[in-house]
């Protein structure tokens, strides 16, 4: 029963912009109560209980406005305060419940669950969004609440829930492909990067992929990331990426989270990952989130789909060089789904066409020794995915791919063959509507070959590494301020770095084989999210280590290596279309790529740390400005970096790295610095779309005995680098896209003449690295059409055909010494330019 | 069928069309670099020292076998000096008959002496370079002796020579071995030992003593890091009955793995295991190329068992 005690003065409203003078003292309420009836005439209406158990309130400002003094109140003593018309209700409030909401987003036609989407709690500035799995929880108060659900491509939706207890939702979005005739305002608010939190993250749907033109209207996934700002491809043809400075071996790079060493098939024309097979990737370039570990430039994630749980879908690519099949369907009833797909191109049968047909015409610009090449890839990839019950779901991903090149005019006296395979087994569980877990059991293997043939020397030199992993992760949502993660990870990785065995019966056998080299690596890592006002703050502890153990030439050559790899990242919301961005990453990596980058072809040698060859580490700092303006149709960042690795190794000059068993002598190690500063401007809705991304750069080093002890640059270091990218909706059917690169030279050693000893000439070269290349740029051109759609007609189909590299430019592959039976002349190099001029035609299928 | 046609006709328009051109780079800037060859060897000769520029890459495109007139220097400063004797101004040598310009700068006066340290003095254009060069002793080469060889591509059986000799004990010890003629002139009856000098294959094997430290070695000197053109044992066509001399030279490590350089850049293959093609390691200063070493001789000579055919 509510007592009230009513003071009788005279009644008048209550203004709450009256000022009130107090004293420089504490108050109790009941004191203050008084006060302000007396001196103010202000009438209180309460509940004698909330007198009990107040603390003393100490005003530290004279002259305070009475609605801020009522504020300081109600947040001292816990209470609410009401303005009714000539008193002030001062109560306590009903103890609000919360209940949690958690469930999963997904694509409504295919059952597909949406990574990343993002989730919006009542309008909210800030929101949160689904793990990797889809998975999303979030805390309510028992109020009505309006739930937004918001990904990239799907129309966005928005649910009200009143919860009387924790609930179990499916949320399913349907992808918006239509509407591209009309400027899109994005009510939704996507995950757009001024809101990410993680400095430096690409993130591509395939949606987004496909509007990039690339070689032969093919998507690629490598080749999307290229034209985000501070990511470079090393050289034409290789799709070896080079992220703010960093060597290809400092990538790590997961398709379904297992890791791939190669993602490049032949001639770097397109990635191992089947893009009709990708449902998202993910590129942190600066911000390495804790959960992460093991290179130090950048992560790649990608996700394959899981496969249609609703129907069956088939979906087709044909070109001139490549093609692709993909289907899904569910399995028995829709807790059960299966994709696979698979890819197998045909280069070398048009090369050999053109080689055939110069024969007959004689014209000038065809390569006339192509009669015999032999460039062909396959992969195939197979996902089975099984829903057992609402808390837990089974995965099991398979990859494998396989290459072979022999191009007698790049090097006519061998070839090479090389494969990744990749499974991955895993359980999702949901443990409580707070707490998703994530455990993976995963394999991955790479090998390559090269064969020489050589004057009755024939022989197969192979090396591969191989590794299996062990790794969970935990999410915990705590509440909607604050996300933990953690896990651990055990890797077991075996090198095997050279092994020789002649195969055909010349007499010389030479069968022989470096030592196998084995290496455990396990780690564990807590972060935390956790937001406070304006600010979100992502921190992060991984704790790394590394033993290996093997023998050299009969001394034990191991090493032990603990290190502790601090994460932070702070996001400064200044207001909802702005922000700043700071990073600060420190990685390890126990793995080191012996690579022949002269060529660009994977001569890869991978050895693991040990006593002589120490892990590489790196310390990152970014910070960043982000922008979105006029209705959000253009995104703005200039994001600054610098970046120091330790550790990195280089060759020795005139390093012979043929079957060495002891080839830590071939090396030396020392330190890198990149620094770069990456300014990027994009259109993201509308019928015109696109994106200009410029980086400003330089990264050198300076390694132990090399070079005399000075610094040098890294073959990649390009100054300049440009990417523009448009693409634009004619029609509803018709689209055209056009990109532009530019990249100012890279590094390399060259021959400069000759020189003489004992009146034999020897070629006389530059200094490691002094020597810059022409630039390299180059534009593509494309178009693409659908079919008419009819209602009820299920087939869908594009065509795509366009020209890359229309004006024709030479870029250059490679330069090598001018060579006659083996002897160089004079000094004397050669060029080797992969592509002129190219135009394509491919064919898409979808039913 | 019409777009099969197109389809056609873009396939022959020019896809791979890679292209293969002469590289030019823009070096115009760059003024030559001065490579230095010199040796104080302990043979009773003049020593020699020869200095000259580097051949830039625009000259004709075959393989030119001894150094263009135009790149040998002829106006430089060169001294050579050691701890024991009085530094002496090399000049440049001429011809005893006909006075034309041998091609590089000698000195009667300084002895190869094992065990001393010389230095080198070199001044042209304003710019010095220096350098300085220990000469390591020599073990006495003792004998020759012989095996047969079965060489199945020449479906032969050869004669190799071997020398023998001992290798020091507990020291590091490296080698570069020649081998040569003796000849006779009928008339004067002078003895000539001529070494043979061959440039393509590039005739000389370098050893380190890993293998043979410190035992009696019984070495076929065509074993050794050569140019692997040089391994073919036709290459000497020694017949029973010639006289033949082995000699071996002295090297410090420095000196070997300068050696082991040039070598190894004869041998250079197809570049994928060979990644980071460099200069080989000097030890003149201030940008110069090239080396300056002092070396032990020591011959040995034998005439080939067996009627000459």
């Amino acid at each position: 029963m509510l007592l009230l005690a009513v003071l009788q003065l005279k009644s008048q409203d209550v203004t709450t912009s009256l000022n009130v003078e107090l004293n420089n003292r504490y108050y109790k309420l009941n004191e203050l109560i008084v006060y302000l009836e007396t001196n103010y005439k202000i009438k209180f209406a309460y509940d004698t209980e909330i007198l009990k158990n107040t603390k003393p309130i100490h005003f530290d400002r004279q002259s305070i406005t009475l609605e801020k003094l009522l504020l300081v109140i109600c947040k001292k003593e816990n209470l609410g305060y009401k303005i009714l018309s000539d008193q002030i209700l001062l109560y306590i409030p009903k103890k609000v419940e919360k209940y949690t909401l958690s469930g999963y987003v997904i694509d409504s036609s295919s059952g597909e669950s949406l990574p990343g989407a993002s989730i919006f709690i009542n309008g909210g500035k800030y929101g949160t969004t689904t793990n990797n799995y889809g998975f999303f929880s979030v805390s309510l108060t028992n109020k009505i609440n309006r739930i937004d659900f918001s990904y990239v491509g799907y129309k966005s939706a928005y649910k009200e829930y009143k919860l009387s207890k924790n609930e179990f939702v499916t949320i399913k979005l349907c992808s918006d492909q239509t509407k591209i005739d009309e400027v899109v305002i994005s009510k939704g608010k996507y995950s757009t990067k001024t809101k990410r939190i993680e400095a430096g993250l690409e993130r591509l749907t395939m949606e987004e992929i496909s509007s990039i033109p690339s070689c032969f209207g093919e998507t690629d996934v490598v080749k999307g990331f290229q034209h985000a700002p501070g990511v470079q491809l090393v050289n034409d043809g290789i799709s070896h990426i080079s992220v703010r400075g960093g060597t290809f071996d400092q990538n790590l790079i997961l398709l379904d989270e297992a890791p791939v060493y190669n993602p490049t098939h032949v001639l770097g024309f397109f990635s191992v990952f089947n893009p009709d097979a990708v449902i998202q990737a993910e590129l942190y370039k600066g911000f390495i989130p804790a959960e992460f570990g093991g290179r130090i430039s950048s992560v790649m994630n990608i996700r394959m789909k899981e496969g249609n749980r609703n129907k069956l879908s088939v979906k087709g690519n044909i070109n001139l060089y490549v093609s692709r099949l993909t289907v899904e369907s569910p399995v028995f009833s829709d807790k059960t789904s299966l994709l696979l797909s698979g890819r197998y191109s045909y280069t070398s049968f048009l090369i050999n066409t053109i080689g055939e047909l110069s024969g007959i015409v004689p014209m000038s610009f065809f390569n006339t020794h192509s009669q015999e090449t032999k460039v062909n890839f396959w992969d195939f990839n197979a996902k089975i995915n099984h829903k057992l019950n609402k808390k837990n779901q089974l995965y099991l991903s398979l990859y494998s791919g396989s290459d072979y090149f022999f191009y007698p005019q790049i090097n006519n006296k061998s070839s090479i063959e090389w494969s990744n395979s990749t499974g991955t087994f895993r359980w999702n569980h949901i443990y409580n509507n707070k707490v998703f877990s994530n455990t993976n059991l995963i394999y991955s293997n790479y090998n390559y070959h090269y064969l020489f043939l050589d004057n009755g020397y024939n022989y197969d030199w192979e090396a591969k590494m191989s590794n299996w992993n062990i790794k969970t992760d935990f999410d915990y949502f705590l509440n909607s301020t604050n996300k933990f993660k953690f896990g651990f990870n055990i890797i077991n990785r075996t090198f095997q770095p050279g092994k020789i065995e002649s195969i055909d019966s010349a007499s010389t056998r030479i069968d022989y084989k470096l030592n196998e080299k084995t290496a455990i690596e396990p780690s564990i890592y807590l972060s935390n999210i956790y937001r406070f006002r304006k600010f979100l703050i992502q921190s992060g502890l991984r704790l790394n280590a590394f033993f290996s153990n093997y023998e050299i030439e009969n001394n034990q050559i191991g090493g032990s290596y603990i290190n502790l790899a601090p994460r932070l990242a702070i996001l400064y919301s200044i207001n909802e279309a702005q922000s700043v961005k700071l990073a600060y990453t420190r990685t390890y990596q126990y793995m080191h790529l012996l690579n022949n980058a002269n060529v660009g072809l994977p001569t890869d040698i991978w050895l693991p740390s040990d006593s002589k060859i120490k892990p590489q580490s790196a310390d990152q700092f970014s910070i960043g400005y982000f922008k979105e303006f006029h209705k959000k149709q253009y995104e703005f960042s200039i994001e600054t970096y610098f970046k120091r690795m330790h550790n990195i190794i280089d060759f020795v000059d005139n390093a012979d790295l043929f079957l060495k068993e002891s080839i830590e002598e071939e090396i030396r190690c020392g330190k890198g610095e990149s620094k770069g500063v990456e300014i990027m401007l994009s259109k993201i809705s509308g019928k015109f779309k696109g994106d200009v991304a410029y980086t400003l750069a330089k990264s050198e080093k300076k390694i132990n005995e090399i070079n005399n002890n000075k610094t040098y640059p890294f073959k990649h270091d390009n100054r300049h680098c440009l990417n523009i990218n448009v693409n634009y909706a004619l029609s509803k059917r018709w689209k055209v896209m056009s990109s532009f690169t530019y990249k100012s030279g890279a590094t390399t050693t060259i021959a400069k003449g000759v020189f003489y000893w004992e009146s034999v000439p020897f070629t006389h070269y530059s200094e490691r690295n002094a020597y810059r290349l022409p630039a390299y740029h180059k534009m593509d051109v494309g178009f693409k059409r659908k079919n008419k759609e009819k209602p009820g007609r299920k087939w869908t189909s594009e065509l795509s055909f366009g020209i890359n590299n229309i004006y024709n430019r030479k870029n250059i592959f490679t330069i090598s010494l001018d060579r006659e039976y083996g002897v160089a002349q004079n000094g004397k190099m050669k060029q080797l330019s992969l592509f002129g001029v190219m135009p394509y035609i491919s064919y898409s299928f979808n039913f | 069928m019409k777009i099969v046609y197109y389809i056609n006709i873009m396939i022959i328009l020019g896809l791979f069309t890679a292209c293969e051109e002469e590289f030019v780079a823009d070096l115009k800037n760059e003024e030559p670099t001065i490579i230095i060859e010199g040796w104080i060897s302990s043979l009773d000769e003049p020593q020699k020292i020869i200095v000259s520029k580097t051949v830039e890459a625009d000259q004709p495109n075959y393989r030119e076998y001894n150094i263009p007139l135009g790149n040998l220097v002829d106006d430089a400063l060169v001294i050579v000096s050691s701890n024991s004797q009085v530094a002496d101004t090399l000049m440049v040598a001429n011809d005893t008959t006909y006075g034309y310009w041998l091609g590089y700068y000698e000195s009667n006066r300084i002895k190869g002496i094992p065990g001393e340290t010389y230095y080198l003095t070199v001044e042209h254009n304003g710019k010095v370079y220096n350098a300085s060069a220990y000469m390591p002793t020599v073990p006495k080469m003792d004998s020759i002796s012989y095996e047969n060889k079965q060489v199945e591509k020449e479906n032969a059986t050869l004669i190799v020579p071997l020398v023998n000799f001992q290798d020091p004990v507990n020291e590091e010890n490296y080698y570069l071995f020649r081998s040569g003629n003796i000849y006779e002139d009928y008339i004067t009856q002078e003895v000539y030992w001529e070494v043979l000098n061959g440039q393509d294959p590039w005739l000389i094997s370098i050893f380190s003593d890993n293998f043979i430290n410190g035992s009696y070695a019984k070495l076929n000197i065509r074993e050794g890091v050569k140019t692997s053109r040089y391994w073919m044992d036709g290459n000497f066509h020694n017949y029973r009955g010639d006289k033949i001399f082995i000699q071996a030279q002295s090297l410090t490590k420095e000196a070997y793995n300068y050696y082991e350089a040039l070598i190894a850049q004869l041998n250079y293959t197809a570049g994928v295991f060979h990644p980071a093609p460099a200069n080989p390691p000097t030890n003149i200063s201030n940008g110069g190329q090239g080396f300056f070493g002092a070396t032990a001789v020591s011959r040995v000579a034998d005439t080939i068992p067996g009627e000459h055919p």
